[in-house]
This record gives structure tokens, C-alpha cells and sequence, in this order.
């Protein structure tokens, strides 16, 4: 599936990485722990993540996923917008907490890693 | 739907005392600071947090049971603490979204 | 009074995130807690005054208000640095007292400190105090258990106490924390 389906999933806004819209979404994983999130991280895949601090996109890119779900409408600091679009980096936000975002996603038939 | 009926169909380890009770929702997250701000009475928690504050987290709010993933090993101090509170503690070898994804299969909603 | 008339009904607005910053002067042996929306605590040693303040922990953390959903009241909480859980670590302290007393009623006792140094910062009233309480029974909607909110005033010793505190730690390390 596209990234442009899960934004529409998710009723998300796309904050940076515009270009990356029709990319493939190839896994998704949820957390909110930096090392977590550094341990299962794959390229190609969409992590879902209440943490909207600039060390999350950092971990992004470091680790070459897809791009990043803000969830709960978390406030976005402009650090991490920043950093988001000098890298060009895919971020997106959403009004959904974890467990709808994650039901909305299932629900139109994205997979998880374990299902990889 | 029961604690125990969830348990049974996704296969969950317990690792405390239990008992059964209703579960009204599902919350996941990672951060003690979004239990306190929007976690609700009878959810079933998910997380990766292991440590012991855990335990006062789910007590302060009266969550259901937390659930462990990825197959975390849990503490022992955390689990004795969780006994002594009557809190439940589960765990899954799942990943926090493929348990999420699992729970909606089985019928819990997504508000 | 209107206010006192309304039974109020307390909901959390105004949630902003941000950290929560302990420090250290090894001259003076001073712990100081404050509250910022920064990303990025002062990494290095830094004076003010009579102290040289070192970084011990940042703790994400947040802040809110309680507003009543019946007569619009809207009580701050920026004096409160957080919540802990008594665990019952020291028999003479006078919060296990109280949590071995409410134990049996499956009452458990939480402990609501403010920012350090105690007696320089403006701590929480006991009115407040006594509404976080409400806020958390309102919520938890529990007949079987409930809890009570005590000041941290009456904790005996804050350096040996055991309480769990409700922090998130650690969350934004690359590393995993401690014993992985």
C-alpha cells in the first residue's frame, strides 16, 4: 500500500516528505522508546510514535525507515519540523491515539513486522 | 469482553495474580505521561515499559492489565510490586502493532 | 459563593509537554528540579551565584490545569513536578502510616511533590491537593479502589524513599536503559 492511502487512513497531515507519497509502505512498527524503535526499525517501514522530539526523526533517518507517524496530535516541536524537511524526511501527523491508528491501518489491510 | 477471554485467544502469559474483570478499551503507549493524561479506567494497556513505576502508573488510573510486547522480560521486582497492588501484568512475544492488530481482530473497537 | 455550591467535575486541559530538568551543585550538595519546554537541558557545568549546576536526569514530563465541566473553574498545576506511588519503604514515615491504614480498603496513597528546593519554590495548597484527588477518583469511576493524594511535605526522608514515580526516562536514548 501507498503512503497516500495511510495518510487518507489516518485523516493525517503531511508535514514533510510530500515527494515520498506514492512510495510502498512495506511494514509498519509502533513505540514511543528511542532504543526500541532503533532495535525493530527496517527500511521501508512506517513507525507510529507519540514522541514528536527532533531525536525521532534523527532515529529515522539513521535508521532509513520509510517515515513517521506523530499520533494524538501531539504537538509538533519546530526543531523536529526542521530537521524533517532539511533531510527531506517523511513526516505526517495524525488525531488518532496509538491503538485507533493502529486499528484504522489494520483495518485497510497494512501489516505489522511480525507479518513481514 | 473478559480479560481472561482476550488471554485466551491471543494467547497472552500471565505473570502476576489474576483476576477477571471487563475490558472496556485499548491503550498503547510507552510513556507514563500519556497514561496520566489519556489512559482510561478497564483498558488493557500495551507497552514496552517493564520498570517498576509501571505499576503505579495502572493503579493511579485503574487500568484493567498492562501488557507487555516484543517479548520483554519483565522484572521481578516489577511483577512482586504488581502483586503486592493487584495489578495484572500480561505479556506477548508480538509487537506492539501486530498485538494492536490482533486485539481489533478479535473485536475490540478502535474509538 | 458559586464555586462552593458547584460539585465540580474535573476534566485535564491545557496539556503541554515538555521536561522536567534535575540539577546538582557539588559545592553546596543543592538539588534544584524546574520545568522547561526545552529539547536540550544545559549539557555542561553552568554558575548562578553561589552554585555550579550539573545535569542529573532530564525526565519528559508534562503540565496541565483541571477545569470543572459544570461551572468553568479552572485550577493550575504548575507547582506540581509529579506524582509517586508509596510502596511502603519506611514504617516511621508518616505517608506509609497512612497507606497502611487505607490499604485494607484497597485505598492506594500517592504522594504529589513540587519542585526543589522545597522551600524556594511555591509548593502545592492542600485545596489543590485535595482536587487532584477528586480529579483521579472521578476518572478512575472504581467502587472496588481508590486513591488518596498526600503532600510530599510529610514525606520523612525524600533520599531513601522507595515511592515509584511516574516519569518517562531514558524514552529518547538510543541506548536501551539499564539491565538490557
Amino acid at each position: 500500500m501507498k503512503v497516500r492511502e495511510l495518510v487518507k487512513i489516518l485523516d493525517g497531515e503531511v508535514i514533510s516528505g510530500e515527494d515520498k507519497l506514492d512510495e510502498d509502505v512495506k511494514s509498519i512498527g509502533a513505540g514511543d522508546m528511542m532504543s526500541e524503535i532503533l532495535a525493530f526499525a527496517k527500511p521501508g517501514m512506517m513507525i507510529l510514535s507519540a514522541q514528536s522530539s527532533p531525536q525521532s526523526v534523527r532515529t529515522g533517518i539513521v535508521t532509513e525507515i520509510l517515515g513517521l507517524v506523530i499520533i494524538s496530535g501531539k504537538n509538533i516541536p519546530y526543531q523536529t519540523i526542521e530537521m524533517a524537511k532539511q533531510n527531506n524526511f517523511l513526516l505526517i501527523k495524525t488525531k488518532y491515539y496509538m491503538f485507533s491508528t493502529c486499528g484504522r491501518l489494520y483495518e485497510a489491510g497494512f501489516k505489522g513486522i511480525d507479518e513481514e | 469482553m473478559k480479560l481472561q477471554e482476550i488471554i485466551d485467544k491471543l494467547d497472552l502469559k500471565i505473570l502476576t495474580n489474576i483476576e477477571d474483570k471487563e475490558v472496556e478499551g485499548v491503550f498503547i503507549s510507552d510513556m507514563l505521561s500519556d497514561v496520566m493524561t489519556s489512559a482510561k479506567p478497564d483498558d488493557l494497556w500495551l507497552t514496552v515499559q517493564t520498570h517498576t513505576n509501571t505499576v503505579s502508573a495502572v493503579n493511579l488510573i485503574d487500568m484493567a492489565a498492562m501488557v507487555v510486547t516484543q517479548g520483554k522480560v519483565v522484572p521481578q521486582n516489577t511483577i512482586e510490586l504488581a502483586n503486592r497492588y493487584h495489578v495484572v501484568i500480561l505479556s506477548t512475544p508480538y509487537t506492539t502493532f501486530e498485538l494492536a492488530t490482533k486485539l481489533v481482530g478479535i473485536g475490540l473497537k478502535a474509538t | 459563593m458559586q464555586e462552593e455550591k458547584c460539585s465540580h467535575s474535573w476534566k485535564m486541559v491545557n496539556i503541554a509537554y515538555g521536561f522536567v530538568i534535575t540539577e546538582k551543585c557539588y559545592q553546596t550538595d543543592k538539588v534544584a528540579t524546574y520545568f522547561t519546554f526545552e529539547h536540550k537541558p544545559p549539557l555542561e557545568e553552568y554558575r548562578e551565584g553561589d552554585h555550579f549546576w550539573n545535569v542529573m536526569e532530564s525526565a519528559q514530563s508534562f503540565r496541565f490545569d483541571l477545569k470543572c465541566t459544570k461551572c468553568g473553574l479552572i485550577t493550575t498545576f504548575n507547582e506540581l513536578m509529579g506524582l509517586m506511588m508509596c510502596t511502603g519503604c519506611d514504617k516511621t514515615c508518616e505517608v506509609d502510616i497512612i497507606r497502611e491504614k487505607l490499604a485494607s480498603d484497597r485505598t492506594w496513597v500517592y504522594v504529589a511533590f513540587g519542585f526543589l528546593p522545597i522551600n524556594e519554590r511555591k509548593q502545592l495548597t492542600q485545596e489543590k491537593i485535595l482536587i487532584l484527588e477528586n480529579y483521579f477518583n472521578q476518572r478512575r469511576k472504581s467502587s472496588k479502589s481508590r486513591i488518596k493524594i498526600v503532600s510530599h511535605e510529610i514525606v520523612k526522608n525524600f533520599a531513601t524513599c522507595y515511592a515509584e514515580v511516574i516519569k518517562d526516562i531514558d524514552m529518547l536514548c538510543l541506548t536501551a536503559p539499564e539491565g538490557e
